[in-house]
């Protein structure tokens, strides 16, 4: 609920109500992953204001693609880290649990 | 165990709405075209800020040094701190935020007191009119 509600707060209601719906659709399409029903998802989705027709089908694939729907055991490959944004005499204090010795 | 321990169903439900809605902002701004490679890490970006970055590779060193033992239990009030703190989020999308959490949760909520403490609050000062009433 909690996380819901950031959604619809930094995206806003608009865009949030749309992707809720989409996410609704998603749960529906595990259930049946056939080419004619994904469509009827799609039709669905676009009845209720996710985007034009075709819009949540490329969703779904790109979610399918990016992985990011699977939870625990994934990895993020990302380089734009900024571990590290403490670095005094505070900040070796902070990580000293992790320090491999 | 930590897999186990991940509450599965509610994050993968939030990771969802997010991403759909990442791509709902995406679309808005780019009507038409295909996705470049490019544009599905902003639009995956964006869905991980949406999930307030509720996932590992947003820890820092509050959450894995000798601060995680007093910290582990606020993971969620910490990245939203971040969020609200930080510059990713423009001023109109912290504003609304904070009124999507008045709504919902009032403005103890909104304003980052915790549910408990608040409640503890106003148990006290009700304990003390009732008390003065008593008298």
């Amino acid at each position: 609920m909690n996380t819901y509600a950031s959604i619809v707060g930094i995206a806003g209601f608009k865009h949030g109500a749309g992707g809720t719906f989409g996410a609704l659709m998603h749960g529906w399409a595990n259930i049946n992953r056939g080419e004619e029903f994904l469509k009827v998802l799609d039709q669905r989705a676009t009845t209720m204001g996710f985007g034009k027709a075709g819009d949540w089908l490329e969703a779904n694939r790109l979610l399918r693609e990016t992985g990011f729907e699977h939870v625990a055991g994934e990895y993020a490959m990302r380089d734009n880290l900024q571990h590290k944004f403490i670095g005094n005499d505070w900040g070796e204090f902070l990580k000293c649990r992790t320090r491999v010795l | 165990m930590q897999d186990k321990g991940s509450l599965e169903l509610e994050k993968k439900s939030v990771r969802l709405g997010a991403w759909y809605t990442a791509y709902r902002e995406f679309r808005e701004i780019h009507p038409t075209g295909a996705v470049t490679n490019t544009q599905r890490a902003e639009i995956l970006n964006r869905a991980d800020l949406l999930t307030a970055n509720m996932s590992r590779a947003s820890n820092s060193q509050l959450h894995t040094g000798v601060a995680s033992l007093t910290t582990q239990f606020l993971t969620y009030q910490l990245r939203t701190t971040e969020l609200m703190l930080g510059n990713r989020l423009t001023t109109g999308a912290k504003l609304r935020m904070a009124a999507v959490y008045a709504g919902l949760y009032g403005m103890p909520g909104a304003l980052g007191l915790t549910r408990s403490s608040s409640v503890r609050f106003f148990q006290r000062s009700s304990d003390r009119s009732w008390l003065c009433h008593g008298q």
